[in-house]
């Protein structure tokens, strides 16, 4: 019986403490590095023909310094992609710039962002932008974009802060409208049973409110807006106490009151199902208060519960603690411009900055076209937190958060159906998709010509247009798929995959495009659209004015940085070059290889070509024919290349030497390279990539005007700038303050200054601050 | 007996309603997808074969090393072995057992591991003039010492001589090997200077300008070069002068 006993004993001890047994397990999300990207654009509104400036933050979340070197950006409209961008990644961020083709139609348009590695945990994860771009040659372009937008239908919620309407206290009320930002800026009124209105006020561009209603016992309310039906009220006459929860100088104040009776109110706080605060308050005639400064408590999600302690309804709602300091920078504007073409200059202070510096990004842009719902940088991180413990769902819950200030959000989170009924249990991820940390990676699959199935064991060979044979190969895995890591001499070029048999024949390769969005265009909304036609109207007269004068501030910048790596090369030197200029005219690759080339026999016998090279060790025959590149591609089929003459082959190259690279041997190599880049037309079913040189883009800089102190500096065009100042990639170290100094334009109005970043600690944060041009 | 089946399911049940037990950092610090890039040597098939009386191999046997090439790629772990008399290097491949001589011009740098021995043995390709010939060659050395100059030896064997051996009949020659390294100092950004023989006068000559320290260095160390750990101990007291 002892041994029993001491059995059970140790059997437990080791479960209990086991790394690696099944208490020690956790699922495979949990341990994988997770990773975010946020981007920062100068505006959301935009007119075709316009730039896109924008600062790309890549937000580590996981582990360790890990990290992607290269950034996916696509603008998607109703119609697929319209652009597709490929950036590397300097100091966990990129700027740079999308240029709006000017026949762009006007329509709602998405921006994504991603890595490589994010595409393991599938789109929700991409950053999404909303933008609204106008065609400046639309002359109703409201029209068009009342036309895409899709109808809908709205339900309206009515919410009590606590969940009971309690009469004759003034109850904190969130109206929201399940259509979100549709029906952002929209009014809504309550009225009484008498059609009396007692309430009237409006939704912020997210599409909810939080008002105060005092209900009467017995009376009947309702709430009414134009995009659904009217929404009852009743207060709960059961209902006794009412909770009103506000963040007041750093510190959570829980306001109680009860109906008239006395007694005592407990108030319990929760986080993660565990009890992190506990107090009782006597209530009575007065209301009582409990306050908790919110350092005392942890950083997230709270539920928050209150209630008499015997009987009686419990008051519940969420609360999102922000602990850490979110006024990591200031801004302050120093000089305001005042009036046109006058300098203004902003202070950036990062006398607070809890790290070493910080990273961000400045725009001082139009308010006009500026939407009031855009993603902040320092809400998305906080809703990518709330993902990452499965608070909230990811998708259209988690955008309208990502534009909520702390102060919204808890007004948001009174409705807490919005939340899971439980923590969403991650799903177990096992990623297939390649972190680019250094090398960009191109991935795709052989499948046999016939079936279509794929090939496994096969080589694919890589090469690059060039006055060098570079090549790159590899063997497809179980299921024909294969991947090459791509050093940056590849990134400017096309690139030409072969699969195939050495009798010829050639399989089909499929290369996996990074920029297909499969999930469904959704039109955005942005509220106050129909009172920005005005707006839309100059802008559109802006860059048309633009256009005419040839002003454009947006300047390519050339990367300083390392030479480009050489690329991995068959040979270092062929043996033997031939240049066709030394020699008199030859009609033909046969002719120039009896005349020119006398270690190489071409001869066509019976309709085929016998092609042999005598080696040049031993003068001996190599018995096999020789593989041949043109321009630096292999083909196998010299009947490609018979048609060329000396008019169209500038070189040959004969490595008449039985060679080897890594697994494979060629009997020696003819290396033709062209005038006029021919291989695209000799080898035009081949497959070809472009998708990294079309989509690899350089930084770039906006350059506005400077107008000295006089305000005139002797410029004549007119300066119709909505943009007056952007700099991405900016750097500030802690305790230290920026100078930014900019003029004003032509334009007068409201401007909207944008400062956003992170930490290198990874705290994010963001200011707002409005100028005016008279 | 009741009490063993309650104890029995307790232990069943109890793995699961406890809490997950945390992963070390290192081992999720290794959940991330990685690839390298696959290296390729590229050569042509070694067809080299002499009899001799003396071996023209550095080492005895193919050993573990490593070859950098000038794109600044590098093939790890990979079967290896020098040709003292070509000056060439050879690689096994272990995937299709073909022997390659590695082109040297795509080769910047290679490794032999050397067991017993604290590190590899460090090959650099170096170009030297050759003025007699009014041109200049790729060799291979072997980094001996490296501080802000460099010691390096060509390990090379020469032909001294010959044999005659008869052979079913036929006579042929089998020439004697001995080796005959070739050292040079090597300073950053200048060319590499010969050191014509083992002794301290040549290392003078090639900096007569701090001849006087380096003499009394050598002095204060009691050094006297005679053999290629004297010389690798001469060029570091050198280094710490200059």
């Amino acid at each position: 019986m002892q041994y029993i006993r001491l059995f059970q004993f140790l059997f437990i001890f080791l479960l209990v403490y086991s790394g690696s047994g099944v208490i020690g397990a956790t699922t495979a999300r949990d341990n994988v590095y997770r990773e975010n990207v946020y981007v920062h654009t100068d505006r959301d509104l935009y007119i075709a023909g316009e730039y896109i400036n924008f600062q790309a933050f890549l937000l580590n979340g996981g582990v360790g310094e890990t990290g992607s070197g290269f950034l996916y950006m696509t603008l998607r409209g109703r119609h697929g992609r319209v652009k597709g961008l490929t950036l590397p990644v300097e100091n966990s961020g990129v700027n740079g710039s999308i240029y709006i083709p000017d026949t762009l139609s006007t329509g709602y348009y998405e921006i994504f962002a991603f890595t490589n590695w994010m595409r393991n945990f599938g789109e929700t994860g991409y950053f999404r932008k909303p933008l609204l771009i106008v065609n400046r040659f639309d002359d109703n372009p409201l029209i068009e974009i009342a036309g895409e937008a899709e109808a809908y239908e709205a339900e309206i919620f009515a919410v009590p802060e606590g969940g009971s309407l309690v009469p004759g206290h003034t109850n904190n009320l969130l109206v929201r409208s399940s259509a979100g930002a549709k029906d952002g800026l929209r009014p809504f009124w309550v009225t009484d049973q008498d059609n009396d209105t007692i309430v009237s006020a409006r939704f912020n561009a997210n599409g909810f409110s939080t008002i105060e209603l005092l209900p009467e016992a017995d009376k009947e309310y309702r709430v009414i807006t134009g995009s659904s039906g009217p929404v009852s009220l009743r207060a709960d006459n059961q209902a006794d106490v009412s909770m009103k929860v506000e963040n007041i100088e750093g510190d959570i104040v829980i306001k109680l009151q009860s109906a008239g009776r006395t007694g005592e109110i407990t108030a319990d706080i929760y986080h993660s199902g565990t009890s992190v605060f506990n107090e009782s308050v006597m209530v009575g005639e007065d209301a009582a208060f409990i306050t908790v400064p919110s350092g005392d408590l942890p950083h997230g999600m709270l539920r928050i519960e209150a209630g008499v302690q015997m009987g009686g309804a419990r008051l519940e709602r969420y609360w999102y603690n922000c602990i850490y300091d979110s006024t990591q920078v200031s801004v302050r504007t120093t000089d305001d411009p005042g009036g046109t073409r006058q300098k203004a200059r902003l202070i950036i202070d990062g006398s607070r900055i809890d790290g070493d510096y910080a990273l961000f990004s400045v725009s001082v842009a139009e308010s006009g076209s500026l939407g009031d719902n855009s993603p902040r940088l320092d809400s998305y991180k906080r809703v990518k937190e709330m993902i990452n413990r499965g608070e909230i769902y990811p998708g259209r819950q988690a955008e309208i958060i990502s534009s909520l200030d702390i102060a919204d959000l808890n007004s948001y989170l009174i409705d807490h159906s919005i939340l899971p009924a439980r923590t969403l249990r991650p799903d177990e991820v096992t990623p297939e998709y390649y972190l680019e940390d250094e090398e960009l990676i191109i991935t795709g699959r052989v499948k046999d010509p016939g079936s279509g199935d794929g090939m496994p064991g096969t080589r694919v060979i890589l090469n690059a247009p060039d006055t060098i044979i570079n090549i790159k190969y590899t063997l497809t895995d179980d299921n024909g798929g294969f991947h090459f890591v791509l050093p940056d001499f590849y990134h400017q070029r096309e690139l030409y995959l072969y699969a195939g048999n050495n009798k010829g024949t050639e399989y089909k390769i499929e290369v996996y495009e990074k920029f297909s969005i499969e999930s469904e265009f959704r039109p955005a909304a942005f509220p106050g659209l129909f009172q920005a036609g005005e707006h839309i109207g100059k802008s559109q007269d802006v860059v048309r004015v633009n256009k005419a004068y040839g002003i454009n501030h947006v300047k390519e910048v050339q990367r300083e940085g390392a030479p480009l790596k050489k690329p991995p090369m068959l040979y270092s030197a062929p043996v033997n070059s031939y240049y066709t200029e030394n020699y008199v005219f030859l009609d033909s690759l046969h002719e120039i290889a009896r005349e020119v080339i006398h270690p190489w026999r071409l001869r066509l016998r019976d309709g085929r070509y016998e092609s042999v090279l005598f080696s040049a060790e031993d003068r001996s025959r190599i018995n096999e024919p020789p593989v041949y590149f043109i321009d630096g591609i292999l083909t196998r089929d010299i009947r490609r290349l018979t048609g060329l003459n000396s008019g169209n082959i500038y070189k040959i190259e004969v490595h008449n030497l039985p060679w080897v690279h890594g697994e494979i041997f060629f009997p020696g190599v003819i290396g033709i390279y062209t005038r006029g880049m021919l291989y695209r037309e000799l080898l035009a079913d081949r497959t070809v990539s472009d998708m990294i040189s079309e989509t690899l883009k350089e930084p770039t800089v906006y350059q506005p005007p400077e107008y000295g102190d006089t305000g005139i500096g002797g410029i004549v065009l007119p300066d119709l700038r909505q943009l007056l100042f952007w700099e991405g990639g900016m750097k500030l170290e802690a305790g230290r303050q920026m100078e930014i100094e900019f003029y004003s334009g032509d334009l007068k109005g409201e401007f909207a200054v944008t400062v956003q970043g992170v930490t290198n600690d990874g705290l994010p944060f963001y200011r707002r601050e409005v100028i005016n041009i008279d | 007996m009741y009490k063993c089946i309650i104890s029995g399911l307790i232990m069943l049940i109890l793995p699961f309603a406890l809490p997950a037990a945390e992963l070390p950092e290192d081992r999720a610090q290794q959940s991330v997808l990685r690839v390298e890039p696959e290296v390729r040597l590229s050569g042509r098939l070694y067809s080299f074969n002499m009899d001799s009386d003396g071996s023209y191999y550095l080492k005895d046997n193919w050993v573990k090393g490593s070859v950098t090439l000038t794109n600044g790629e590098t093939a790890e772990g990979v079967l290896l072995n020098y040709n003292t008399y070509l000056g060439e290097l050879i690689w096994l491949s272990e995937e299709t057992y073909r022997v390659v001589q590695v082109d040297k011009n795509l080769v910047k740098q290679f490794t032999l591991d050397q067991p017993g021995v604290s590190g590899p043995a460090v090959f650099q390709r170096l170009r030297i003039s050759m003025p007699l010939e009014g041109d200049s060659a790729n060799i291979y050395v072997q980094q001996l010492y490296k501080g802000d100059i460099m010691l390096a030896v060509r390990r090379r064997v020469v032909v001294t001589g010959e044999r005659l051996e008869s052979t079913r009949g036929t006579l042929r020659s089998v020439p004697r090997l001995r080796s005959d390294p070739v050292y040079y100092i090597i300073a950053e950004g200048s060319d590499a200077y010969e050191i014509s023989r083992l002794n301290r006068r040549s290392l003078y000559s090639i900096f007569p300008e701090k001849r006087r320290e380096i003499r009394a260095g050598f002095r204060d160390e009691r050094l006297y070069i005679r053999t290629e750990q004297d010389l690798i101990r001469a060029v570091s007291v050198i280094d710490s002068i200059l």
